[in-house]
């Protein structure tokens, strides 16, 4: 009862456009009608036969998008995974253990909010050898931020409270402490904080793949976007290259936003 | 105390954010050159008609009779061009940027010669000039009255400066055997050399700022590219740099008189702007806002071309394309040291897609000559490539390229495994190299043979250089350009090594000495049945051995309005901004 207290409408509507996407991506091989490296013909228009037409090398665009799900979605979740975990931990240690371990934390935060986000990004990719795991460390690298400061008040206040204060007199290790009584009661902010972040991250790939810094081999959304871009679809009017990137994109990153407000309820 | 102190904050903040606004508004990003002026309409005169240049021996002038006749309208008071290059650097001897680039078409400098529509070489600075029998020795004349742009007169010791400048500093090789420039006359020379390099020197650098440098800005100085100040743009061109403004990346050009080598010059100033990308500066076409284009040897991408074809005041400039994409395969390893190999992998590309990714619905399928009809020396005779997966897939077996594991993927003869790396060429626009790349790939894979894309080189300007310098790749895809192919052609970039002295584009792995014999017999031919000859005999080499290939034959487009110019002269391959512009180019 408590649990679903916490479920509201607008995010079950984003866990519904999440499971949707997952089901694409993980059924990709057997919803795309080609394989999305496979040239036919280049410039067809949409046809009963390609959906979406094919692009300027001959590959079915509509295959394309369906395999594009995997990579954007996994760029997205694993970043949004790596930027979490590495919050999470961070923030409990800095904001349960405080002193020594604060200061050096909330000092490489500090550094690391400095720094500007996109374009280490950027360069970072640039230098990296071209891949999934390039854009993920790119993307991670600096993405933490925000989820460790949130975090880390919460710890701080939790641990000042009579129970943890108690468990620590038992002397209960605080590993114990920060397993079993913490991070339960944070996991609803970790939960929102890696929803944003996976929407986050799906719309830096699809920004740096659009800039032509994305996976090269691999199908992704931005990179059918920079495709359609580089071959002029736009000036061409070829709508059914540009547009349904922009959409899927759009889609999904709102269905992780509104998957973001779990456990949110209406004012009264 | 706190309330001062966030008063004098705000005060400093304030004023700060106003002199940014400020400065901002007042900042042209440049400045002027020369002294002159750069408002927008001002004009300067096109000077008096200038006597003819000599047409003695291989001379062909435009003198002024006809260009009078030619003009038949006004003057062009302002002639727009647009380009994608920056216009950031301003200096004579880097050939960089928009400015380096238009100085390939004599704008600001004194180019000694510059190559025609049909591709034969024609004075400009150089009044007239002849080479001799024996290929060693080029007599010229030149003119008494040019000047340079800051007004010093060009000089005898700026042409012997510039020659023993270009071979001792710039060590440009194929000057690398020119004994001594002799002054024959007051206003004739003779460049002698010791080996036959006369054609080599000028065929090879005619579209390559082959110009005079002026003796009182670069003696002395090592490395040009350390000249940043305005006297670097200094040249004896027709047109000087009267103004540039790096923010707006645009600058402007204007008429010097006592330069113009071939008649009047019909063209008063010349602006030069630069666009972002292709379609911009298409869109800025149709708008009216340049009158044409220039981009050496990159024409509109065919996608690009289809966005103004139909409008009836902008011609597309169309012309068969003499450079073009081509693959070399490695052979300093396996499996692109085995012919067989490459002939069934010369099977197994679909050029039909290769030729619509690269071209459009204008790209042809290439022959196995690698160079395309329009270029000096064409062999019809040889076939053209062929592309059938089934015979590929044949002729590979027959080679021992077999899936020995059953893993969907041929092995080499001897058993072990084979991942062939795809290297396109590194530069700043990888995206068409990419999809190219994408499309050899996939018809590798068709055929089982496994493939990746060299992702260090494509990221890294350095490794990508490297591995090509040491032939360490498979299969590399380069671009061949106009300018390029017009005289050295693409059989320079499969060359092993090149002779002593010579130290560019050792990409080649063609080490076997006939090839390079024939090479250098082409470049260094004393007659056009000489250069002919001995090209053929490279078109026959890689035919039969299929150490490189073409992808594709292109079709050049270099869009100009008709509107409001008549006398356009669309070279073939380069457009319709070349050394004849600033003479013919008149008001309708």
């Amino acid at each position: 009862m408590k649990h679903k207290k916490k479920w509201n409408r607008a995010m079950i509507t984003g866990i519904c456009i999440i499971a949707f996407f997952l089901a694409v991506a993980v059924l990709a091989p057997l919803i795309a009608p080609y394989d999305p490296n496979e040239m036919i013909r280049g410039y067809l228009p949409p046809s009963k036969e390609h959906i979406l037409g094919t692009n300027d090398v001959g590959q079915d665009i509509f295959s394309e998008m369906i395999y594009g799900t995997r990579v954007s979605l996994y760029i997205g979740i694993f970043a949004a995974c790596i930027v979490t975990g590495i919050g999470t931990v961070l923030a409990l240690i800095s904001g349960y253990f405080g002193g020594v371990a604060d200061k050096v934390i909330t000092a490489v935060t500090n550094v690391a909010m400095a720094v500007p986000g996109l374009p280490l990004t950027v360069l970072m990719v640039a230098y990296l050898e071209p891949g999934k795991w390039s854009l993920i460390i790119s993307i991670s690298v600096t993405a933490w931020t925000g989820t460790m400061r949130i975090l880390r008040s919460r710890v701080q206040q939790l641990s000042q409270m009579p129970f943890i204060k108690s468990e620590r007199a038992l002397g209960v290790s605080p590993a114990v402490i920060l397993y079993r009584h913490i991070l339960p009661n944070v996991k609803d902010i970790i939960l929102t904080r890696g929803a944003l972040t996976v929407s986050s991250a799906m719309m830096t790939e699809a920004g740096l793949s659009f800039l032509g810094l994305g996976s090269v081999t691999e199908k992704s959304w931005g990179g059918v976007l920079h495709y359609a871009f580089f071959r002029n679809s736009i000036l061409k009017n070829q709508v059914w290259w540009y547009l349904p990137p922009i959409l899927c994109i759009c889609v999904a990153v709102l269905g992780f936003m509104l998957a973001g407000y779990y456990g949110q309820r209406k004012k009264a | 105390m706190n309330k001062w102190k966030k008063r004098f904050l705000t005060a400093v903040i304030s004023l700060s954010l106003a002199a940014a606004l400020l400065a901002g508004c007042g900042q042209d990003g440049g400045g002027d050159f020369q002294g002159a002026s750069k408002e927008a309409g001002e004009t300067t005169a096109a000077g008096e008609p200038k006597s003819a240049p000599g047409t003695e021996k291989t001379g062909k002038g435009v003198d002024d009779t006809e260009s009078a006749e030619r003009a038949g309208g006004g003057h062009v008071e302002n002639l727009v061009i647009g380009t994608t290059a920056e216009n950031n650097v301003f200096n004579a001897l880097t050939q960089k940027d928009a400015f380096g680039r238009m100085n390939y078409n004599g704008l600001t400098q004194g180019d000694f010669v510059y190559r025609d529509a049909n591709q034969e070489l024609q004075p400009y600075f150089f009044r007239s000039f002849e080479i001799s029998e024996d290929g060693k020795q080029i007599d010229f004349t030149f003119p008494l009255d040019a000047v340079w742009h800051d007004g010093e007169p060009v000089t005898k010791d700026d042409l012997e400066f510039t020659f023993e400048y270009m071979r001792d500093v710039k060590k440009v090789g194929s000057l690398q055997n020119l004994e001594k420039i002799e002054f024959t006359g007051e206003d004739s020379a003779s460049l002698i050399f010791s080996e036959p390099d006369a054609y080599y020197w000028i065929n090879s650098t005619c579209n390559n700022n082959a110009c005079v440098y002026a003796k009182h800005i670069w003696e002395g100085v090592e490395d040009p590219s350390s000249v940043t100040g305005e006297e670097a743009a200094v040249g004896c061109g027709p047109y000087k740099l009267v103004s540039a403004d790096t923010e707006a990346q645009c600058s402007v050009y204007e008429a010097v008189p006592e330069n113009a080598f071939l008649g009047e010059l019909t063209v008063d100033k010349v602006t030069l702007q630069s666009y972002s990308d292709e379609s911009t500066l298409m869109m800025a076409m149709m708008n009216g806002e340049i009158d044409a284009m220039y981009n050496y040897a990159n024409p509109i991408d065919a996608p690009v071309i289809d966005t103004v074809t139909g409008n009836e005041d902008i011609d597309l400039g169309e012309s068969p394309f003499m450079g073009c994409y081509q693959l070399e395969y490695g052979k300093d390893r396996a499996p692109g040291n085995d012919e067989a190999f490459r002939k069934a992998v010369s099977m197994a590309l679909n050029y039909e897609l290769l030729a619509s990714t690269i071209n459009g619905e204008y790209g042809m399928l290439p022959g196995t000559g690698i160079i395309p009809p329009s270029c000096k020396g064409y062999d019809e005779t040889l076939p053209m490539l062929e592309y059938d997966t089934q015979k590929a897939e044949e002729m590979l077996e027959a080679a021992g390229y077999i899936d020995v594991d059953g893993d969907g993927y041929r092995e080499l003869p001897d058993g072990s495994q084979m991942d062939l790396a795809v290297t396109p060429q590194y530069s700043s626009s990888m995206d068409l190299r990419m999809r190219i790349a994408e499309v050899i790939m996939q018809s590798l894979d068709k055929v089982g043979i496994k493939n990746h894309m060299d992702n260090e080189s494509i990221t890294n300007s350095e490794v990508w250089e490297e591995n090509m310098t040491k032939g360490e790749y498979d299969l590399s895809i380069t671009l061949t350009t106009s300018g390029m192919a017009s005289y050295s052609t693409a059989f320079r970039y499969f060359m092993g090594e090149l002779r002593e002295g010579e130290t560019s584009w050792i990409w080649g792995t063609i080490h076997d000495p006939s090839y390079k014999e024939s090479y250098y017999a082409m470049t260094g031919a004393v007659s056009d049945e000489d250069y002919i000859e001995n090209c053929k005999k490279l078109q026959e080499y890689v035919s039969d051995t299929r150490s490189a290939q073409a992808l594709c034959w292109e079709t050049a487009f270099f869009p100009y309005r008709t509107d409001q110019y008549t006398g356009w002269e669309n070279f073939p391959s380069w457009g319709v901004i070349n050394n004849l512009t600033w003479f013919n180019l008149t008001t309708k």
